[in-house]
């Protein structure tokens, strides 16, 4: 049960340098909680070795690693502040329905981006909003794409494709 | 005894200066300002205070709160935020100085068009007026809630609907009623409301802010430090840091944090109950009595706790000064900083007596001063 974060530090992001980056720390360690996020959040970003998880909501991306909350692209620190009560809460009520939840030790697996180039339309239509397919496997791959946005993939003809793909990240965090 | 408290409530809360002493000796860091604990701390107490007034006026987010030194600067961050050169705006007949200067100003420097709705002799604002100005169509309308000199509570919330049905934007002088009357802003769905943390918040003077519905951004009135994207030549895009600029009275706030947490634990409802039931006690001591008269709504209406007054063949500034001198009673005469309210109910030549009662007053007080009223206006027979 968290009942304080508090802000270490801020600074502006690097990658949107309109907004911020914070550190911030809960009153206890987090770390037996994460496979717990884990099962609770399907497209977070779970990591054995260090032991973190990082998810995002929106725009904004929290990583959490023991006690550290790490919140990335938010726009003021009060709002800053408005996320950490949100993230609280909700760290929070995984926490208290921790005894129905199957922790999740699984991880994302990266699959070679030419493994799942091979099994896309390889139209380059654009409609997942990246530039080819090569870009979308790249960044299927890494996660950073949802496999639904390649709409032409879940056309019928395609079915095996799909399941291919699905294949390929079979062993960690399913698609 | 103090009769002001629509002026500045008096006295404040113990908590209220113990507070401020209390940042003073042992905080005193400029929130936002440094990483160390001591200014992490100011920084959450200014986050507290954002979100206790959240809590008394239902706001949603924290971040549409911005603090600002008074309703007058939150009123011109507005006004002078919105208005574009031809604007057209529309405003009540009872506003305070405080709204009708900026919107004079307006009209003067970027040719604003100002649109009045009339108010009765008893400062009634008839909703068919309204409608017949607002549906002419206006960027801004601009409505007191509570009016410091007539006492009435205005309908915001039909006022508010209609001028959303007409296009136009929202702004409420809730100078008399935050924390004098339970409010709901995000019921009344107004875009903008500016209140004063010194009259019904009980907060220390210096202290303020306006409520900023998301998604409204306003041009700035100051530019400045925010301790935020320091590096960009421009202010910051988002709310409150966008409008809170230069160091803030982080003193005051502390002030403030204590008087609204004092307020929500007693409740708005019981603080507004208390205070009308005393003004309504003066005025049926007062009702009947030979060369007084009592302005604004009736004894059985809402209204604040406030009533103005005035004894025939007296000027108000007489009166306020028998009353100072004779009985020590502390109550205001004249304008009130707003003569359009004076015009409306035609008291614009000599102004009235004004008694505003607050949370510390009592009906023992509230019956000597109807016992020196009408001493003083016997003297007048
Ligand atoms: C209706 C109204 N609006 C605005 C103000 C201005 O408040 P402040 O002096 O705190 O800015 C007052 C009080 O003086 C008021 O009564
Ligand atoms: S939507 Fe699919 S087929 Fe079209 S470019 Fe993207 S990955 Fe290629």
């Amino acid at each position: 049960m968290i009942h304080r974060i508090d802000i270490i530090e801020t600074s502006p992001c690097m990658a949107d340098k309109s907004k911020l980056k914070g550190i911030t720390v809960a009153d206890c360690d987090l770390t037996p909680l994460i496979p717990y996020i884990n099962a609770e959040l399907p497209k977070a970003d779970y990591k054995k070795e260090s032991e973190s998880i990082s998810f995002k909501k929106g725009i904004i991306r929290f990583t959490i690693m023991k006690n550290n909350i790490n919140v990335t692209r938010f726009d003021t620190v009060t709002h800053l502040r408005e996320l950490l009560e949100w993230v609280m809460d909700f760290l929070n009520d995984i926490d208290s329905r921790k005894d129905k939840i199957t922790p999740d030790y699984r991880t994302f697996v990266h699959p070679a981006p030419p493994l799942i180039y091979k099994e896309l339309p390889q139209t380059n239509c654009g409609k997942c909003g990246q530039k080819s397919c090569i870009a979308f496997a790249g960044r299927l791959s890494r996660r950073k794409i949802d496999v639904e946005e390649c709409s032409p993939l879940f056309l019928l003809e395609n079915e095996e494709h799909l399941a291919n793909i699905k294949e390929l990240f079979a062993g960690g965090k399913p698609l | 005894m103090y009769f002001d408290n629509a002026a500045t409530s008096y006295p404040k809360p113990d908590c209220v200066p113990e507070q401020m002493v209390h940042y003073i000796k042992n905080i005193g860091a400029s929130p936002g300002r440094g990483t160390y604990a001591a200014a992490l701390e100011g920084d959450q107490l200014l986050y507290d205070t954002r979100k206790a007034i959240c809590r008394l006026l239902h706001i949603s987010r924290a971040s549409n709160v911005v603090f600002t030194a008074n309703s007058t600067e939150a009123i011109n961050l507005a006004v002078k935020g919105i208005l574009q050169p031809e604007d057209c705006v529309a405003t009540t007949a009872i506003e305070h100085n405080a709204v009708w200067r900026p919107l004079k100003k307006m009209e003067q420097s970027h040719r604003v068009h100002i649109r009045t709705i009339g108010v009765s002799s008893d400062g009634t604002l008839d909703l068919a007026e309204a409608k017949r100005v607002l549906s002419q169509g206006c960027r801004l309308a601009v409505f007191i809630h509570g009016s410091n000199v007539i006492g009435n509570i205005l309908p915001v919330q039909e006022l508010t609907d209609l001028a959303h049905q007409y296009g136009a934007l929202v702004l409420l002088d809730a100078s008399q009623t935050a924390g004098a009357i339970p409010m709901d802003l995000t019921e009344i769905g107004a875009d903008f409301v500016a209140f004063t943390g010194h009259k019904g918040l009980m907060g220390p003077t210096g202290t303020g802010g306006l409520y900023i519905k998301d998604g409204c951004v306003l041009d700035t009135l100051k530019e400045g430090g925010t301790g935020s994207m320091s590096v960009s030549p421009y202010s910051p895009e988002d709310p409150p840091d966008r409008y809170e600029v230069g160091t803030v009275n982080i003193i005051g706030i502390a002030g403030l944090y204590a008087s609204v947490k004092y307020i929500s634990e007693i409740g708005v409802d019981k603080i507004c109950k208390q205070e009308q039931q005393l003004i309504k006690r003066l005025m049926v001591s007062l009702q009947d009595v030979e060369n007084i008269t009592l302005y604004g709504p009736g004894e059985k209406e809402e209204r604040l706790g406030l009533l103005s007054l005035n004894i025939k063949d007296m000027t108000p500034y007489d009166a306020a000064k028998i009353l100072d001198q004779k009985y020590g009673m502390m109550a205001r005469a004249g304008l009130h900083c707003s003569p359009q309210a004076h015009r409306a109910i035609g008291t614009i030549q000599t102004g009235t007596l004004r008694i505003s009662t607050g949370w510390f007053n009592t009906e023992a007080e509230i019956d000597q001063l109807a016992q020196a009223l009408m001493e003083i206006a016997k003297e007048r027979v």
